[in-house]
């Protein structure tokens, strides 16, 4: 018993860590996570970890917290998995409560507004870099370059819900690039899971 | 409130596939567009904040809007919201992810979200753009940011401390 709550608790300390010194989130946590539960802890192989990043991606969220929540499990099961994520999330709760406490009142003197305005100019620019990066790696064959257009057109011009448009890509995709695969019961069934 | 935000959060963890940048529509549309929790700039501070602190982009970004929304409370719930989802779907992928990576259909869907997620973004850019852009100095840090961010591949939090200085320098006063 004394073994196993070491384990938890050496899950846990390796995932605040992790939490604690990555900025910027999702793929600039790569490395960090690789060097920690690859390099350092030995955990995991490097294939193992790539199929673990491959998993982050292939679930919605965050991609720290999937991959957090897979290694966890690896190691020790379900509650390996809870000790990750709580690892993994706490720093970042913490902080930005600490910064919501205490500085948020200071948001509206003129230079932190004069902060924010420029920060805003950056975020667009941030946004747009995402969209190119993603962009190279989505859009690869006929069916994405349709599914991002009719996305577009549907965010942009008829306003539709993002959720709406989400989920007709999904359905678009299941539909045109399934292939001629007939067994559809079991892929539907996954997809309630899934979704 | 409290169920409010923690269901609206369950849902934007359950959607939002690509992490962080992925959410940020996702939390413009609940929070700004069609409750109006939150002002368009206050959402645009949320953002800045959660790029500059350490950790998940996703875990900031609900833990800061939950704390606006309903003190304490509400940035637990929210967080909690938005980290189950993950947790219950990567636990179902454990157990099925080499199947589910074969099959061709689980594909099609795969490319089908990732280019709902990628028009996701690229609006998000054009609307936070609107109200972004209010003159021609951020138009500028936001081109000069860019370039920064093609060229150079500076780390996103370094790139949001470059533009809001650039703001204290052409912007204050």
């Amino acid at each position: 018993m004394q073994l196993f709550s070491r384990t938890y608790l050496k899950i846990f300390a390796t995932f605040f860590r992790i939490g604690v010194f990555t900025f910027g989130g999702g793929f600039s946590m790569i490395p960090l996570i690789k060097r920690e539960i690859v390099d350092n802890h030995h955990w995991v192989s490097m294939e193992e970890f790539m199929e673990i990043i491959a998993v982050g991606q292939s679930a919605p969220g965050a991609v720290a917290v999937n991959t957090a929540t897979f290694v966890g499990y690896k190691m020790a099961k379900y509650k390996g998995a809870l000790a990750a994520i709580l690892g993994v999330s706490l720093p970042s709760f913490l902080i930005i409560l600490a910064i919501a406490t205490f500085l948020l009142r200071f948001f509206n003197t003129p230079l932190l507004a004069a902060f924010f305005k420029g920060a805003a100019g950056a975020i667009v620019a941030l946004l747009a870099q995402v969209s190119f990066v993603i962009g190279k790696r989505t859009l690869k064959g006929k069916l994405s370059f349709i599914l991002t257009g009719v996305a577009l057109v549907g965010l942009l011009w008829l306003r539709l819900h993002p959720l709406l448009v989400i989920l007709m890509c999904a359905i678009l995709g299941l539909w045109l690039g399934g292939g001629t695969k007939t067994s559809s019961g079991i892929s539907l069934n996954l997809k309630d899971k899934g979704m | 409130m409290l169920l409010n935000l923690f269901l609206t959060f369950l849902k934007i963890g359950l959607f939002a596939y690509g992490g962080g940048y992925a959410m940020i529509p996702l939390i413009q549309h609940e929070m700004v567009t069609s409750n109006s929790w939150l002002a368009m700039s206050e959402f645009l501070q949320i953002i800045t904040v959660a790029e500059m602190t350490p950790g998940p982009i996703a875990i900031n970004l609900a833990t800061f809007t939950g704390y606006k929304l309903a003190g304490f409370l509400g940035s637990l719930v929210s967080t909690i919201g938005v980290t189950l989802p993950s947790f219950c779907i990567v636990l179902i992928l454990v157990k099925t992810f080499l199947w589910v990576r074969e099959n061709p259909k689980i594909k099609g869907l795969l490319v089908g979200l990732r280019s709902a997620v990628l028009a996701l973004i690229i609006s998000a850019a054009v609307s936070i753009g609107k109200t972004a852009f209010i003159d021609f100095k951020v138009i500028g840090i936001a081109l000069a940011c860019f370039v920064i961010l093609l060229w150079l591949d500076l780390h996103p939090a370094i790139v949001i401390v470059i533009g809001g200085g650039a703001g204290i320098l052409l912007l204050l006063g």
